[in-house]
């Protein structure tokens, strides 16, 4: 179950995404990227914040805070790049022209966590459509994402926080 | 009105006759106000104002769905750019299935108007007056602009539903192979169904209030009992579920002509549930959708009569299980049953109260009625429900055959952690599973998934049954429309921004977490003093809630279309009443002309009235073509999470200067009019993100400083406490400094310079999206 869709009914349809399962595959897809950002939905828990905010820091990927998010970054004193709803985000990404930080190059690679599957999954099969020729999506989700090009697989919330804090110590080794 | 001419000569080119006699069905009386540019109009006459707003409100595309498997050439993969066999491409194939969505929604709307009519003229004949009382002089603002009619009589609807069936069809025809294939005129056509919605929502709703004198916008409607808990032990028990409400109607009326007003208790979960308490205030409303397989399935109800829409589909396989006969009531719903419409009474009520048939269909109301209730009274005594909500010492011991799979989360659309919940259970703690009570919308999809063959869903339900007692609640009956006066006295506040915002929480009850959020949110903004309005399953929820005083919002706050208002308008149809408000608004505040006008109705109501709907828990297609009417109107719309599923959003994009410009109707100059309301169609992932949207999307280009000033206040207070810090936003949103709140204003000034704001030097608008309002000299309300 590793890499299916977490709701047995959310099938795409020809292409599923690789399987990530390796913290340093993850962290180089990060350092890599040319242009990378990061969207966090709320159902960040304090240990994944913990780990994004090691992330951004270490890549200066523009994060965007989701659902509420960013009250909680805000008492970890990091203030996101921008705070928009997940919609908002999805659909700015949408658009190959969009600047996350101003005079920064359009996002090649998009990072998704903490958001509500059932806006998530939807999302990432959009830009699987959409954003297709400039976007490559990433999820590093607690539950399988098949829309996007590449997910972790269904954890528990530990194992999660686990591979979060592993790719963020592999993101910081540079 | 029938019109019979006879002429005694008639001399035309091509006929010379004597005593010609003409018949004619009906006619339909002209009103004081000439036609505007657009009566009855048909699927693309209002096309360039829907493209107006799509200019602005740009379709974000989420395929629920990747294929499509509509015809034999298919199915197809669509994604990734690929186009379908006919040539169809994603965008247009999500756009269709929006279209499809909400033609379904109008037409079952429309099909309930039908039906309740054709229910309604038998019994009170065509010519019956359609009559919401002194205070409500403009009674269909839906109709009037619409359609241009002004009804008076049950007949002048049937006119007004023959339109609206004529343009489902259409609509629906366009979602055919090789038929429509552009996204944004599909999305004009989505547009249009949800208008030719409210049309028949508010028809319906006018008919049902005229016939059977339900509220007539009376802001003290009585308030009603609500909740499991407000049954009566002991007493038979009759469940109506569904919409459409004639048959429950004769279920009350022949208790009370058999004195058994106080020996059954009648109660019903939905819609028919709320308008039965409009007729009358003794029945019961157990629970909105969500509660309706727990309800069902808890073995209390002894006779369970459904009619339309919303319906499990199951019902009346799961009625057999609890030994509570079935009756359906309604052509659309037949479940199988023998149609025993035209048979004796007495042989019906013999054959379902001793068993031999689990149930019968009854398309006569008053014979369901007398139906239900004899057999109510007969089967209570002897009835052994088969089946029931598991009790502690069973939960226990089916919790022990879990194996810890995951199957039932892997089907749980709110992942709910039952796995954990069942796990506990085995070792003897309830509590975790009682806590995913009102989080459950009741779908059962765990219990079918279940290897083990357990069920999560009536282990939850069972565990929290001990606590049903105490679920009694109180909600305002269905008031109806709002009054003229109403309109007269807030359009001004409104208008100017004074009173933030009309906020109408409706809709389903798929909520993605407690139901409790929709009370919550309600509360927010009572206390804020927006005016709150609600219907349906929402209307329910809200009584359901109980602040942390432990007080009822429908006890605590008056039911007046006012600042600090609760305003519950009815059942689902009764949502015509919150449009028509704002039409309202429109012709009796502004005195814009109404009759066949809706472009300038549309384009007064966008740019002014500061109204927002939030629709947590929307499910069905017809709440897709509700929300639809409203964008119509330029109305936004934020659905919960699962509201994602409708497939596409209408969303604007704050940092694109060129999307908000508008005319400016005194000056026809074009001027920037900044990005309010931001979005039309959008969903927020939290309770706190819908919260901080809210006073955003009640913002207009017409609000005066001091309305600006005040909703500014709201959103940077919201937007502080549930995200932190100022909104990025906000430069966008204040014109000059005198729309800076006053209690916030050196924060504000610090945080405007830091972005580098610039005050606008321009007045504020007459806007309006419609060059021929400019060219007629149009002047600001
Ligand atoms: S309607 Fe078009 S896309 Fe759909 S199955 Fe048929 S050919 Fe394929
Ligand atoms: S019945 Fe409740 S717990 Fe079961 S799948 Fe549905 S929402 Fe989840
Ligand atoms: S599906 Fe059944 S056996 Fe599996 S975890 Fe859920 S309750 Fe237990």
């Amino acid at each position: 179950m590793k890499g299916e869709a977490w709701l047995r009914a959310e099938n795409p349809a020809t292409v599923r995404a690789a399987l990530l399962e390796k913290p340093p595959v993850a962290a180089k897809l990060l350092r890599r990227a040319k242009s990378p950002v990061i969207i966090l939905g709320h159902e960040a828990s304090v240990a994944v914040l913990d780990a994004v905010v090691r992330m951004a820091r270490a890549t200066g990927a523009p994060v965007v805070a989701t659902g509420g998010i960013s009250a909680e970054l805000a008492r970890k004193g990091f203030t996101p790049s921008l705070v928009m709803s997940a919609m908002e985000a999805g659909d700015r990404l949408r658009d190959p022209s969009w600047e996350p930080v101003p005079g920064r190059s359009p996002p090649d690679y998009a990072f998704f966590l903490g958001i509500p599957y059932s806006i998530s999954s939807v999302i990432e099969a959009g830009l699987a459509s959409f954003a297709r020729g400039h976007l490559r999506m990433v999820s590093l989700d607690r539950l399988f994402h098949p829309h996007c090009d590449l997910s972790l697989p269904n954890q528990t919330r530990e194992e999660w926080e686990a591979m979060l804090a592993a790719i963020a110590r592999e993101v910081e080794k540079g | 009105m029938k019109l019979k001419v006879t002429i005694d000569e008639l001399i035309t080119d091509r006929l010379r006759a004597k005593g010609v006699e003409f018949n004619i069905g009906r006619v339909i009386e002209a009103w004081e106000e000439d036609p505007g540019p657009t009566p009855m109009p048909g699927i693309a006459t209002l096309r360039s104002w829907d493209r107006a707003l799509l200019t602005k409100y740009h379709p974000f595309y989420l395929p629920f769905c990747d294929l499509c498997c509509l015809c034999t050439m298919g199915k197809c993969d669509l994604s990734g750019g690929k186009r379908g066999a006919c040539g169809i491409g994603m965008a247009a194939q999500q756009s269709r299935i929006v279209l499809l969505a909400a033609t379904m929604g109008a037409a079952t709307h429309a099909g309930h108007l039908r039906h309740l009519l054709g229910d309604l003229v038998d019994r009170f004949g065509r010519d019956q007056t359609l009559d919401l009382g002194s205070s409500v002089l403009l009674e269909a603002p839906h109709a009037r602009l619409v359609t241009g009619i002004k009804p008076k009589t049950l007949g002048d609807l049937e006119e007004i539903a023959a339109y609206c069936e004529e343009e489902i069809t259409q609509l629906l025809s366009c979602c055919h192979t090789g038929q429509e294939g552009d996204p944004l005129d599909l999305e004009s056509k989505v547009l249009h169904a949800g208008m030719i919605d409210h049309v028949a929502l508010e028809g319906s709703d006018l008919a049902q209030i005229s016939a059977y004198s339900f509220p007539k916008g009376d802001a003290e409607a009585p308030l009603v009992e609500c909740g499991p808990g407000c049954l009566a032990p002991g007493k038979p028990v009759i469940l109506v579920i569904g919409h459409n409400v004639p048959p429950a109607i004769a279920i009350a009326d022949e208790m009370h002509e058999r004195g058994l007003d106080d020996k059954i208790e009648v109660c019903g979960i939905c819609c028919t549930a709320l308008d039965l308490t409009r007729y009358n205030a003794r029945a019961k409303i157990i629970g909105a959708l969500s509660q309706q397989l727990r309800f069902i399935r808890s073995g209390v109800a002894d006779v369970i009569v459904v009619d339309e829409q919303c319906i499990r589909n199951d019902v009346l396989q799961e009625a057999m299980k609890t030994g509570a006969p079935l009756i359906v009531t309604n052509a659309k719903n037949l479940q199988g049953l023998p149609d025993r419409t035209k048979d004796d009474p007495d042989g019906i009520v013999r054959a379902l109260a001793e068993g031999k048939e689990p149930g019968a269909a009854i398309l006569d109301p008053d014979k369901a009625g007398e139906v239900a209730v004899r057999v109510a009274m007969e089967i209570a005594p002897i009835r052994k429900a088969t089946a029931g909500l598991p009790d502690r010492a069973a939960i226990l011991e089916a919790a022990k055959a879990c194996t810890g799979c995951f199957s039932c989360m892997r089907a749980c659309p709110n992942d709910r952690e039952i796995t954990a919940a069942v796990t506990a259970a085995a070792e003897g703690d309830l509590a975790p599973l009682a806590a995913l009570y009102d989080a459950c919308i009741g779908c059962d999809r765990c219990g079918g998934a279940c290897p083990a063959g357990l069920d999560p869903h009536d282990l939850i339900a069972g565990a929290y049954r001990s606590l049903f007692p105490a679920e009694r609640y109180h909600i305002r009956a269905g008031r109806g429309p709002i009054q003229d006066t109403e309109i007269r006295a807030v359009g001004g506040p409104i208008v100017m921004g004074e009173i933030p915002g009309v906020v109408a929480t409706i809709g389903c009850s798929n909520y993605p977490g407690s139901w409790n959020d929709v009370g919550s949110m309600a509360e927010e903004f009572l206390k804020r003093r927006y005016i709150v309005v609600t219907s349906g399953c929402t209307a329910i929820s809200i009584g359901m809630y109980r602040n942390e005083q432990g007080e009822g919002l429908y006890d605590l706050y008056p039911g007046r279309f006012d600042a600090g208002g609760l305003v519950n308008v009815g059942s689902c149809v009764s949502n015509a009443h919150i449009s028509g408000a704002a039409i309202k608004i429109a012709n009796i505040f502004a005195k814009r002309k109404l009759n066949s006008n809706y472009e300038e109705i549309a384009d007064y109501v966008h740019h002014r009235v500061g109204a927002v709907g939030i629709a947590w828990g929307a499910m069905s297609q017809k709440a897709a073509a509700i929300a639809a009417g409203f964008w119509r109107l330029g109305i936004p719309v934020i659905a919960g999470p699962h509201g994602a599923k409708y497939r596409r959003m209408l969303l604007g994009r704050r940092d694109r200067e060129e999307d908000w410009f508008v005319l400016d109707a005194r000056s026809g100059e074009r001027v920037y009019a900044g990005p309010v309301p931001e979005h039309l169609f959008t969903v927020a992932e939290t309770r706190e993100e819908a919260m901080v949207l809210v006073p955003k999307l009640c913002m207009r280009p017409n609000d005066t400083v001091k309305g600006r000033s005040i909703k500014l206040n709201h959103y940077l207070d919201l937007h502080r406490r549930y995200f932190g810090g100022m909104p990025e936003d906000l430069p966008l949103l204040v014109r000059t400094k005198s729309d800076i709140p006053i209690t916030m204003k050196d924060e504000v000034v610090r945080f405007l310079a830091a972005a580098g704001w610039k005050e606008s030097d321009r007045p504020i608008p007459d806007p309006t999206l419609l060059p021929r309002i400019v060219k007629r000299g149009g002047k600001p309300a």
